[in-house]
């Protein structure tokens, strides 16, 4: 009999289904993450297939309604509209375009110019790799706004010059965390080997050392994506990220702080979508860390 | 049979300028390695045996530098090649087999990629072709399922089978000269012995001229021809290994001799050289050994001491040791 009960057990232990939610259970904060940030991707793609409303076109007779669950809500505004009357729903669908594009382009552009140091400083160590890396040292330790605010009063802003001023901000945490990757990788016999075959410089970085120092660029990357966000909604909501009629979530909740005692919704929902984007890059980073280089936790 | 002289070593020295003095790792070496002959290079840890090895690939990790000296490979300076001309000597006529095998395959790659990426830095071939010859070069080397194998990461290899990876890497573009880095200290001795015979037969097959660099007499005594022993950055004695293991000239060599161990000797037997080995950054003038040394007298350390003939018949046999002075 207990032997019988035994194997029942076992074999429950083993069966498929309990095996698929134990992987389930383990990898939460990547499913989470990634579904969050793949339903962002696919309405900043398909936004007007999503949108009920032009999200530009101001009706100013329908300005300010709530939200269609609260007292004085019309069914036909689900989230309620701004003070130009225009669909907040919409709005904040169409916003997640820029804060997608603003976030991968920043990420792209801010890895490329730090991965590209980073390799070249660890490769080349010398007064070269010193130079760059003591630059980083400075990139780090100015105030990132600060710098942000100081470059677009210089250079002036629009999108294209927002996400040059996010990028040139990062870039030195890729060279960071690049550098010290190969640093190490470098001194592994098996660099030394791929030199003793007759590979060229140029090869043993891009093909040999390159790929060993991907996992954790990767985790930073998705990290970044979060913070990217956070920066583009900031500048925005500052006034001098991306100009206005353009819907982005920054902006929305800067406009709607104006009303906020007697329309709470423009900056709540605005806000709550940037929490729940930035939250989704979050849990799918940590997830990738956790996962690919578990030596980096808690970093 | 005529011998040709393939590498002929002038006066290398090599030297690390560290934060605590310039670390003078390989001093005023010079020796020969004539084609298809074994050459072992012996000495303890930090003698500069592998110093010895980056300096001929011309790969010595910052901040090395070559101070002085010739290395001349089938005739011409290595020396003096353009780094385009030296990444084609590397792999191609000289290849080199690293000390730790664990460490010594790229662990993103599979092996047969490995394989195909050392031909590829030489030539240009297909996908499929790389594929052929990467089985082809396992099965050289024994390697059992080499079209498994191919197919599989490092970490699915044991130590032995990194290690003659690493061999079949190694002789991918057939290469005249082979420079083998102490490869078998990570190796039990069963495996040991197997690689040993792995590289003579391919001594065998190829004509391949090899430098081997160990700190195991046991070793030399089955591989080699001839054995450099070499002591902080010197060279102390070279000649044939029957000479140096039955004639052993300078102290040190002596003492290291004494110092090996071997089945069946008493445990009171093994003697151990007295001291340690001198700071590399300060070198005294005179021999490096004599503070070691039971024989010394006052010349031992008013000059520097040239390599002297030890008097047998064999005049390749010499000593830098003053006892053998004429």
């Amino acid at each position: 009999m207990t032997a019988n009960t035994t194997v029942t057990f076992d074999s429950f232990s083993s069966s498929t289904v309990f095996r698929t939610l134990k992987k389930i259970s383990r990898n939460l904060k990547g499913i989470i993450g990634g579904s969050i940030l793949v339903i962002i991707l696919l309405l900043a793609l398909f936004a007007p297939f999503f949108s009920p409303h032009d999200p530009y076109e101001q009706n100013l007779e329908k300005r300010l309604i709530p939200p269609s669950w609260v007292e004085g809500g019309s069914k036909n505004h689900f989230l309620g509209t701004d003070q130009l009357g225009r669909d907040l729903l919409s709005r904040i669908i169409y916003g997640s375009r820029i804060s997608v594009i603003v976030g991968l382009s920043a990420v792209f552009i801010a890895g490329f110019i730090g991965v590209t140091l980073g390799l070249l400083a660890g490769y080349y160590q010398g007064a070269f790799g010193a130079v760059i890396m003591r630059i980083v040292d400075i990139f780090l330790s100015i105030p990132y706004i600060l710098f942000a605010i100081a470059v677009i009063a210089a250079i002036g802003s629009g999108l294209n010059k927002l996400i040059l001023v996010l990028a040139l901000t990062r870039w030195a945490h890729y060279a960071r965390i690049t550098n010290g990757k190969v640093l190490q990788i470098k001194t592994e016999e098996y660099i030394e080997g791929a030199h003793s075959r007759g590979n060229s410089s140029w090869r043993v970085m891009t093909r040999h050392i390159l790929p060993n120092a991907i996992p954790p660029i990767l985790v930073l990357a998705s990290l970044e994506l979060a913070f990217m966000i956070i920066m583009e909604a900031t500048l925005s909501f500052l006034g001098i990220g991306v100009s206005p009629p353009t819907a982005t979530w920054g902006l929305m909740s800067s406009e709607g702080r104006d009303y906020l005692t007697i329309a709470w919704w423009i900056t709540t929902f605005s806000g709550l979508a940037i929490v729940i984007t930035v939250l989704g890059a979050n849990l799918f980073g940590d997830w990738l860390r956790d996962n690919l280089d578990p030596r980096l936790k808690g970093v | 049979m005529a011998t040709e002289t393939l590498l002929e070593i002038k006066n290398l020295s090599t030297y690390f300028d560290t934060k605590d003095g310039v670390l003078k790792a390989v001093n005023d070496v010079s020796f020969n390695i004539d084609r298809g002959e074994i050459l072992g290079i012996i000495g303890e840890s930090s003698a500069g045996k592998t110093v010895i090895a980056s300096s001929i690939m011309r790969l010595i990790p910052y901040p090395g530098k070559i101070i002085n000296g010739e290395i001349m490979f089938k005739n011409e300076n290595i020396l003096k090649k353009s780094s385009s001309e030296m990444s084609k000597i590397r792999g191609n006529e000289i290849a080199m087999i690293f000390q730790d095998p664990m460490s010594c395959l790229n662990p993103v790659f599979t092996i047969g990629d490995q394989i195909t990426s050392g031909i590829q830095a030489h030539k240009k071939i297909t996908k499929k072709e790389g594929y052929l010859a990467a089985v082809k070069a396992l099965e050289e080397v024994q390697i059992s399922a080499p079209e498994n194998r191919v197919n599989g990461y490092q970490h699915e290899l044991s130590g032995g089978m990194k290690q003659r990876v690493m061999i079949a890497l190694a002789l991918i573009n057939q290469p005249e000269l082979i420079i083998a880095d102490n490869p078998t200290t990570a190796l039990d001795s069963t495996i040991q012995l197997q690689f040993l015979n792995l590289i003579l037969n391919l001594r065998k097959e190829h004509n391949t001229t090899i430098l081997y660099i160990t700190h195991d007499f046991g070793v030399i005594a089955k591989l080699c021809d001839r054995v450099a022993v070499l002591y902080a950055g010197e060279i102390v004695e070279i000649g044939t290994v029957f000479d140096v293991l039955t004639k052993p000239k300078h102290p040190y060599t002596i003492g290291l001799i004494n110092s090996s161990l071997s089945p069946g000797m008493e445990r009171k037997g093994i003697k151990a050289i007295r001291g340690k080995t001198p700071d590399m950054t300060k070198l005294k003038t005179g021999c490096k050994f004599a503070e070691r040394c039971d024989q010394k007298f006052d010349d031992c350390v008013k000059q520097n001491i040239n390599m002297l003939e030890t008097g047998h018949s064999d005049k390749s046999h010499k000593a830098r040791c003053l006892l053998h002075r004429s």
